[in-house]
């Protein structure tokens, strides 16, 4: 048998023993399809990407964003974190942010002659970590406990994130010389990196339309309470997901390491079967089809394969490899 | 030529593609197809192992000198097969080569090339050995050098000349042709590299040539190995002008009369003499009866008037004929009568005859020497015969003091421990040594076999003839012969008496059988089973008053000749004489040989018979031919898919019945569309080729039922009733058929 991707045990924040009652399917792909729109209504022309940022939302994981400045990366990530009623915070990443900057800091306090937590923008529902790519790796790595965990370090002091926790990360694909790659395993723990690309000729007229006169962004209303997107988060836990399908994914995570310096972890399969349950829930289904993991494929294995060995993660190499592992393998 | 370049050329013999492979082996099998023949004749006469390394040392020159150029190793072919034939000539008779002229050897090379069997070449034997080496040597030679043309052309000319000479067996030229055919093939695609497609049309060419040999025959007689061999022997007689006269299988006689003869006393009438015998028959040299010092018999003279009444291709004659009239034929230093013309009713010829002395006593006191030439041409017995017969018989003689003691001894044993049966079994194996030590029951070609076999095997020189007995006697001097009256039996060579006549078939079984057949005919109202009065019975000497008047049936049964006059005068005492505890008719087969039949049993004994291994390869000819056809073709594979598509077995999970349906339906859109791409989901494809409600209603069953794990029972059945309307959709339309 080949190393099923289920058979590892990996934090999933959407199982946790006080998880809610999961929501009807039907409902919670309702629910998704109202936030999609609503997104809409800001981001012009970006269909696909808000439903690759909403299949992570309801597959638990987080979102890297990577594309030229301007193209409405961080306008995305506020769009979604204002479509729920939680808490959104936002940590612009630059070369001397700290790690207690994200997690917070014991912060003494004379009144009360004690130390008491000052909680960093971290303990937030939705994080928009902005150019991430800018902090050191120090920081980067305060952020990777967190992101993995649900839990953050202060003094030796573990302390519990709310719950629903998503980072939405963007980063610069240009300026590279004044920045700090990210590590492999911080890479790895974002469920999908995203591109979002430029608009097309007659959206781009429709973005400049909107805009222009009173930002969309500041009319925009949460649609859907945290409540619910717990709730929607269970439903997608429990989507069911066959043999096939399992076996399908492992033959593609398979492919990548035959074919690629660094192929695609067992996290990496594991990451992509929870974008596609989401797929399947935002379809409406509750189990999943070889369609929902050929479509979560490029976004959530690209940036996790190495073509050449000392190349770097990702690109267009990786995604064309991918687009191969697709065309080769079976779904069965 | 440098020494690397030749162990490079040696190298790649053995990295040589598979089409070399199987073109070798074909040309490997044409060259054993004639030396197949070739070795049949040495084991006749006894020069097999010679035979084989002769052609081992052909074989072994071949691989090392396979870097001469072809000028030389053709010259050398010729050389070796000119010396062969000069050291033949040396080895035969003087009297042979002394009469060698060109217009004799071309006479000769005629006659091999009509249908003369190598087998009647005197030292036939040398002659195997000497041809051998020459063809082997070329074919192996151009097959090293990957010519499979030549090297097949070469050994299937080779094959072809046994085929003319008769001695290959029909099914033995099949497979050589076969070969040939398949050397030819597999080496022309050899040279271009060809694909699996061409090998199919090869085997299935093949296949066509083997049906078209069995069901188109070119040749008279010409019989294919898929068509069974007709078990009896459909011979009006035994007596006819063939050179070689097959032993064993099942005999029927025709009842019609050949010739009448007027002779002063009953006697056996000899139609011809065989010498050489091959384990399941007996051949005549081309020279036989023509070896000096055969000493003149001495005892009475017998003078016959033979009218015929049937075609006949030889003249029987009581033996040993003396002088002949009315009839254009040689006769032989030893006695023979030869080159008769062929004889039509009416003929009439009168012979005088003069057999050696009949008296017992003075036959059995000749120890003599026997003379070289004699001693030569009838001592022969083929390799096949076992050491068991031979033990049998020192066993049988060991009380035996002479030539005639030891041939009556044998006589006794045979007819005392044989069953006369002319339903005999017929065996591939040699008939000899399958009716000695096993088989309990025989006819008058196996007695005869046995006893000249058994006897040869002790020193005794003895021969097979083939004749009539004396008949029905009409008149005094008037005897009616038949074609069941045809008969073999034994002559022994008896020192300084000359060839004295043995009948070791037990002669009471026989007549009646014979009698018995010819009331058969008459009652069946078939034409020439009487003549010279014998429709009104035996006639019987005066001594016996009976009436013949009444009931012919009670005649054939009783009245005909006494058991004891149907022997020669001379066999009369003999077969009287009681047997003693200590008689040779006591001499039983060894138990241990008995219990060794189940051993012998694989070779044609207990079981079922394997047919030979020729008859196997022809078969597997056909069926590798036909099953490459129905590949090449696709048949095969559409009538597999075609049940397939219909047949929709019935599972105890609805999911895997619906998944069986949905198979079914992908491939008839794939027929009808296109196939499913690699990597392409099936909702993909659905989407893509749209084919229609049903097709689609089956693909979001199947999705359910392997996603989602959910199908129920009447989804299965809906699924399964789509599948089949589309699959018979499908089969309606054969212009969606590919």
């Amino acid at each position: 048998m080949t190393d099923a991707p289920d058979t590892h045990a990996v934090a999933d924040p959407r199982t946790h023993t006080d998880a809610p009652a999961p929501m009807p399917v039907s409902e919670a792909s309702e629910l998704a399809a109202d936030v999609v729109e609503n997104i809409e209504t800001v981001i012009v022309d970006k269909h696909d990407a808000i439903e690759h940022v909403l299949t992570a939302v309801l597959g638990g994981g987080h979102v890297l964003l990577e594309d030229v400045p301007g193209v409405g990366k961080t306008m995305l990530a506020r769009s979604v974190a204002r479509s729920f009623d939680g808490d959104f915070r936002r940590v612009q990443f630059t070369p001397d942010l700290l790690p207690t900057d994200v997690t917070g800091v014991n912060v003494f306090n004379e009144k009360a002659r004690e130390f008491e937590f000052q909680a960093g923008p971290v303990f937030a529902n939705v994080l928009l970590a902005d150019e991430i790519n800018r902090a050191p790796p120090k920081t980067q790595s305060a952020l990777l406990e967190a992101m993995e965990e649900d839990q953050v370090t202060a003094d030796g002091e573990t302390r519990q994130l709310p719950d629903p926790f998503l980072v939405i990360a963007t980063q610069n694909s240009v300026e590279r010389d004044r920045t700090y790659e990210l590590p492999v395993a911080e890479l790895d723990r974002f469920m999908k990196k995203l591109q979002l690309g430029y608009p097309g000729r007659e959206e781009e007229v429709d973005v400049l339309d909107r805009v222009v006169g009173g930002h969309p962004i500041d009319d925009i209303a949460a649609v859907a309470s945290v409540e619910d997107l717990r709730r929607a988060r269970s439903a997608t836990a429990a989507v069911e997901v066959a043999r096939p399908v399992k076996a399908y994914v492992t033959e593609l995570a398979r492919y990548t390491r035959d074919h690629a310096a660094l192929g695609v972890s067992p996290r990496g399969s594991i990451s992509l079967l929870q974008a596609a349950q989401g797929r399947a829930v935002l379809d409406g289904r509750d189990y999943v089809v070889p369609d929902d993991v050929q479509v979560e494929a490029p976004a959530v294995l690209a940036h996790r394969i190495r073509p050449d060995a000392g190349g770097t993660l990702g690109g267009e190499a990786a995604r064309t490899l991918v687009g191969r592992a697709l065309n080769t393998v079976n779904p069965e | 030529m440098s020494a690397a370049t030749l162990r490079a050329r040696l190298a790649g013999a053995w990295t040589d593609s598979p089409r070399d492979a199987v073109a070798t082996a074909c040309v490997a099998v044409v060259v054993a197809a004639y030396l197949s023949v070739l070795y049949d004749v040495t084991s006749v006469v006894g020069e097999s192992a010679t035979l084989v390394g002769v052609v081992t040392g052909a074989l072994a020159l071949a691989a090392v000198l396979r870097a001469l150029p072809s000028k030389y190793a053709f010259g050398l072919a010729v050389a070796l097969l000119a010396g062969g034939l000069v050291a033949y000539l040396l080895s035969v008779p003087r009297a042979y080569y002394a009469a060698l002229s060109p217009g004799r050897v071309l006479k000769d090379t005629v006659a091999l090339l009509t249908g003369y069997s190598v087998l009647r070449m005197p030292a036939a034997g040398t002659w195997a050995v000497a041809v051998a080496p020459a063809p082997t040597f070329l074919a192996a030679y151009f097959t090293a050098r990957r010519e499979y043309a030549r090297a097949a052309g070469l050994a299937g000319a080779t094959l072809a000349f046994f085929v003319l000479t008769g001695d290959a067996s029909t099914t033995v030229t099949l497979v050589g042709v076969l070969a040939a055919a398949g050397a030819v093939a597999f080496g022309t695609l050899a040279v271009h590299d060809a694909g699996s497609r061409q090998v199919q049309v090869v085997a299935a060419v093949l296949a066509v040539m083997v049906v078209a040999s069995a069901t188109v025959t070119a040749v008279p007689g010409g019989r294919s190995p898929l068509v069974p061999a007709e078990a009896t022997t459909t011979a009006s007689s035994l007596v006819n002008a063939d050179s070689y006269v097959g032993v064993g299988g099942e005999l029927r006689l025709d009842p019609q009369v050949h010739f009448v003869a007027e002779s002063e006393q009953p006697t056996y009438y000899r139609g011809a003499v065989y010498d050489r015998f091959t384990g399941n028959g007996w051949t005549q040299t081309a020279d036989v009866g023509t070896e000096q010092g055969t000493p003149p018999p001495t005892g009475d003279r017998i003078r016959q008037t033979i009218t015929v009444e049937r075609r006949l291709g030889l003249a029987p004659a009581a033996p040993v004929p003396q002088t002949i009239s009315g009839l254009d034929a040689e006769l032989t230093e030893g006695g023979l009568l030869r080159q008769t013309p062929t004889l039509y009713p009416g003929d009439s010829y009168e012979v005088v005859s003069r057999a050696p002395p009949d008296d017992p006593e003075t036959l059995a006191g000749e120890t003599g020497d026997v003379p070289a030439e004699i001693r030569d041409r009838y001592l022969q017995t083929p390799e096949s015969t076992s050491e068991d017969v031979v033990a049998l018989a020192d066993e049988i003689t060991r009380d035996a003091d002479s030539p005639y003691r030891q041939a009556e001894a044998i006589e006794t044993w045979l007819e005392a421990n044989k069953e006369y049966s002319l339903n005999a079994p017929n065996t591939d194996g040699d008939l000899v040594n399958e009716f000695v030590l096993r088989g309990q029951v025989g006819y008058c070609t196996y007695y005869a076999s046995a006893m000249a076999v058994m006897l040869r095997s002790q020193g005794v020189p003895a021969r097979f003839v083939v004749g009539f007995t004396e008949g029905q006697r009409v008149s005094e001097d008037e005897y009616v012969v038949r074609g069941v009256d045809s008969h073999a039996w034994v002559e022994v060579y008896i020192p300084d008496r000359g060839w004295v006549t043995f009948d070791p078939t037990p002669s009471g079984e026989r007549t009646s059988a014979e009698q018995s057949r010819v009331e058969e005919a008459r009652s069946e109202g078939v034409d020439g089973v009487d003549a010279a009065g014998s429709e009104d019975g035996t006639w019987t000497p005066p001594t016996n008053t009976t009436s013949t008047s009444d009931g012919g049936d009670e005649d054939g049964v009783n009245g005909t000749v006494n058991p004891n006059r149907t022997a020669p005068q001379d066999r009369e005492d003999y077969l009287g004489t009681p047997q003693g505890g200590d008689s040779p008719a006591n001499v039983t087969v060894p138990s241990n040989l008995e219990g060794a039949g189940g051993d012998a049993g694989a070779a044609g004994g207990d079981g079922p018979d394997l047919p030979p291994l020729s008859t196997l390869a022809v078969w597997g000819v056909l069926v590798a031919g036909a099953a490459a056809a129905l590949r090449y073709t696709g048949i095969a594979d559409r009538a597999y898919r075609a049940l397939w598509l219909r047949w929709l077995p019935d599972a105890d999970d609805p999911r895997e019945e619906v998944e069986a349906a949905y198979e079914r339906v992908e491939y008839v859109l794939g027929q009808r569309y296109r196939s499913r791409h690699s990597g392409e989901t099936v909702r993909e494809y659905v989407a893509d080729v749209s084919p229609g409600d049903a097709a689609e209603r089956v693909a979001s069953l199947r999705e359910r039922a392997r996603y989602a794990g959910t199908a129920s029972e009447a989804e299965a059945s809906e699924a399964k009733r789509l599948a089949r309307s589309l699959a018979g959709e499908y089969s309606r339309l054969p212009s969606l058929r590919r």
